[in-house]
């Protein structure tokens, strides 16, 4: 194993399209690592693509069925790449700490943080791999061990 | 399981005019302990081990991890629409950043 990386959900999100960030992802979740998602990652990057198969917002083009499925058909063979993080009373309880230190505007954010930081507690060497950049820097309130893929890499 | 002793027949019997053991119509009473007082008038009640009764939530509203194998089924069962993350690049081309929709939702939650 090379490292341990926790994935949140915008590192996902990340490897499906084009943009800064993606190889580097593709590198992490193709390489000899050992990874890391909270539970909720699921139900959070299943929205996005329900989101745009089923229930299109302004702006945005919707996929057909055929590529909703592919697009869940890499996501689920990528989840299956990883441990899955369940969401425990503990990492509930450690919300307030990271609440006390600064302000996320989703509670999704504010559960990543407190599954990585709890992860974290049994793999000291866990690194947090996001492309939320509030995420990011909040976390840096507590380690250095992120990534944020918005930056140069 | 509760075990008590009495110290007379007339304290038992106060206490106890007859016995149902575990249900069945079986009613017992001092009469058929005709030796009792050979054991110095003390008789052990035992009663039957009742069913452990379920304290609080059950596990499926408890336990983090319930209802996983049903999540890694479908997961695995997803997987068969399985095609090279060129293909999926190629589906999300004509799209906005999944991630920018993704964080999109995420700040419109006050």
């Amino acid at each position: 194993m090379n490292n341990d990386y926790y994935l949140e959900s915008s590192a996902f999100t990340k490897r499906y399209t084009r943009e800064k960030g993606s190889i580097f992802i593709d590198k992490i979740l193709l390489g000899n690592n050992r990874l890391f998602y909270l539970s909720i990652t699921f139900c959070e990057v299943l929205k996005v693509f329900y989101g745009l198969y089923k229930y299109p917002q302004h702006n945005e083009q919707n996929i057909t069925e055929t590529e909703f499925n592919r697009l869940n058909a890499l996501f689920a063979t990528d989840l299956l790449r990883a441990e899955r993080i369940a969401l425990t009373d503990e990492i509930l309880n450690k919300s307030r700490a990271i609440l006390d230190a600064g302000y996320l505007k989703s509670s999704f954010d504010v559960l990543q943080l407190s599954g990585f930081l709890i992860t974290k507690e049994v793999y000291p060497n866990l690194i947090l791999i996001t492309a939320d950049n509030d995420l990011a820097g909040l976390t840096l309130t507590f380690t250095n061990n992120v990534i944020n893929l918005n930056k140069n890499i | 399981m509760v075990n008590q002793t009495y110290t007379s027949q007339q304290q038992y019997e106060t206490l106890y005019p007859s016995v149902n053991i575990l249900g069945i119509d079986n009613i017992l009473t001092m009469e058929d302990f005709p030796t009792a007082n050979e054991w110095g008038s003390r008789i052990l009640i035992i009663e039957p081990e009742k069913e452990q009764e379920e304290i609080g939530l059950p596990e499926r509203l408890t336990n983090p991890n319930y209802g996983s194998a049903g999540l890694d089924a479908y997961l695995r069962e997803a997987t068969a629409n399985m095609v090279s993350i060129e293909e999926v690049r190629k589906i999300t081309d004509k799209l906005p950043s999944l991630t920018k929709i993704l964080l999109d939702i995420r700040h419109d939650e006050q």
